[in-house]
């Protein structure tokens, strides 16, 4: 989980404290719920990230 | 509610010979138009612009055409409004947000060309959520759009406006975008047709983006059969979006009165229905039933990895929505609105691991789904799993089933936005005892759009969900509102 200075640091920007735990702890939960993707499937798996060449006209 | 008793209320499709054969000009409809905006939107605040002399001015050029025998197709002298994130050219485009204010584009985005070049007549601006980005269209700098079903209620977002003015009969039809929900979940909360085409099917060029590998742009309408005729003009592919598709754009009405008999019709047993309010249950149901007595059969099919869908879908649009953003959240970030603020900055957050894990699970989606569809033609599911929310109250938990509203508004929508598959959210009844829009997903193969259109119009043909309309409509024909 990132703390509240790594949010700070990232962010770039003042934050009072409850903003950046509320951003902490909305990046903790993003980051815990990918964590439980199943790793197995995710290892088998490309991501559809690919040059998209452009209608043929 | 009320019977249909305005020039304004009458679908396109109804227009059409009316324009057409000269019974009904594009001025006089244009008139109607502007003098109900004037009439409601104050209530409503569905206009963040309304163009009048802009739209009184292609209303006349098109009655000069069709009085001389030119007739440019079914949207001809047609009044359509437009989501405020798609340019028009010399008008702002705002995108919702202070930021954006004076963005003055000095050309058509794609879709607003093409509609422009079938003879529609813009009449205005929608409001939005802030930058697309939220399903409330609670507006901190152009004000909360209201939903015309319930004036304390939320229309949906993010394109609320649009949807609203729809219902209201404030445009014929309108343009809106979807990048986790944001055609059909306000589609559903204000009992009308919200197409999200294939990605790649519309030209999203000129559209301000959200997150570029989930943004679509579609039509929404008050019947399956205008969501086509749009689509129809909007369609095909354009050297502007090197996303879109060069695949021949069929006949998108073709089909429409084609019935169901022998279609198999998917209901997912995972995700869609386990967070459902009983009531958006009860009428899903049913209209499942409706669609099973049309003849189709329906099969209860499996999709294992989409209860990951509303992560990924997350994770891939605020780092998207972040890398857009990012200079603006460094130097102006007070003037975001907060939801919208918080939910961008989070992107910055996202590692690149988890963004790539993301789109690793989108691939594993449109597997599920392409599994599923070696079995059924289509997928049903609630577009959203709740009614309208009231205003005000969206990020506390709350409704029968005691959930914050934000946190689930996309989540049997998003899905589609990561596979880019087409589906439509068709209106399927009233909750009791608060009369609010449900609206049934028809989700389809990639570019299958004809075929979501025919099981839409199958079960619209069935029903008569379509011919109601909002207690406000009720109060400009001077009757008592029915609900």
């Amino acid at each position: 989980m990132a703390g509240m200075e790594e949010v700070r640091r990232i962010v770039g920007v003042e934050l009072s404290d409850a903003e950046a735990e509320a951003l902490a702890t909305y990046y903790a939960n993003l980051a815990r719920s990918v964590a439980a993707f199943p790793a197995d499937d995710l290892r088998r798996t490309e991501p559809p990230l690919r040059s998209i060449p452009g209608p043929v006209l | 509610m009320t019977d249909v008793t305005d020039l304004c209320d009458l679908e396109i499709g109804e227009l059409v010979p009316e324009l057409r054969e000269r019974r009904v000009s594009p001025v006089e409809l244009t008139e109607s138009y502007l003098d109900r905006i004037e009439r409601l939107d104050p209530q409503l605040n569905t206009y963040i612009r309304v163009m009048p002399d802009e739209a009184r001015a292609a209303a006349r050029e098109a009655e000069r055409e069709i009085a001389r025998g030119t007739w440019r197709g079914p949207l001809h002298g047609v009044p359509l409004g437009i989501k405020d994130l798609f340019d028009v050219a010399g008008v702002p485009t705002t995108m919702g947000s202070r930021i954006l204010r004076d963005n003055v584009p000095t050309r058509d985005a794609t879709v607003v060309a093409r509609l422009k070049s079938a003879g529609a007549v813009i009449l205005g601006k929608h409001n939005l959520h802030e930058f697309a980005f939220g399903i409330t269209s609670e507006n901190p700098h152009f004000g909360v759009v209201r939903n015309p079903w319930d004036l304390d209620r939320v229309p949906g977002g993010s394109s609320g406006g649009t949807a609203a003015a729809v219902a209201a009969g404030l445009c014929a039809a309108g343009m809106g975008s979807d990048t986790g929900a944001s055609i059909r979940a306000p589609a559903s909360f204000c009992g009308i047709v919200g197409l999200k085409p294939t990605y790649g099917r519309v030209s999203r060029a000129g559209a301000l983006p959200l997150a570029w590998s989930l943004d679509h742009a579609g039509p929404l309408a008050r019947s399956v059969a205008d969501c086509a005729l749009i689509l129809q003009a909007i369609a095909g592919p354009d050297p502007r979006d090197p996303a879109t598709s060069s695949l021949e754009v069929p006949d998108f009405s073709a089909e429409l009165d084609q019935g169901i008999r022998g279609l198999r019709l998917g209901v997912p047993r995972e995700y869609f229905f386990d967070i459902v309010e009983p009531e958006v249950k009860r009428l899903i149901d049913l209209a499942v039933a409706t669609l099973g007595r049309l003849g189709a059969e329906i099969e209860e099919v499996s999709l294992p990895h989409v209860e990951h869908a509303q992560v990924a879908g997350n994770v891939i649009m605020s780092t998207e929505a972040a890398a857009w953003h990012d200079t603006w959240l460094r130097e102006r970030p007070g003037d975001y609105g907060a939801d919208v603020l918080q939910r961008i900055r989070g992107g910055l957050l996202v590692r690149a691991t988890e963004y790539l894990h993301s789109q690793q699970m989108r691939a594993l989606i449109q597997q599920d789904f392409a599994h599923v569809f070696e079995r059924v033609q289509v997928v049903l599911s609630p577009t959203v799993p709740l009614v309208a929310p009231p205003i005000g109250r969206t990020q506390e938990p709350g409704g029968p089933l005691n959930v914050v509203p934000r946190s689930i508004a996309n989540r049997t929508t998003v899905p589609c936005n990561l596979t880019g598959m087409p589906a439509i959210s068709v209106p399927c009844g009233f909750s009791e005892p608060d009369g609010l829009p449900v609206g049934l997903q028809i989700m389809g193969p990639a570019f299958a759009e004809p075929l979501v259109l025919r099981v839409a119009a199958a079960y619209e043909a069935a029903t008569e969900w379509r011919r109601q309309r909002p207690p406000i409509s009720a109060a400009i024909h001077g009757s008592p509102p029915g609900r």
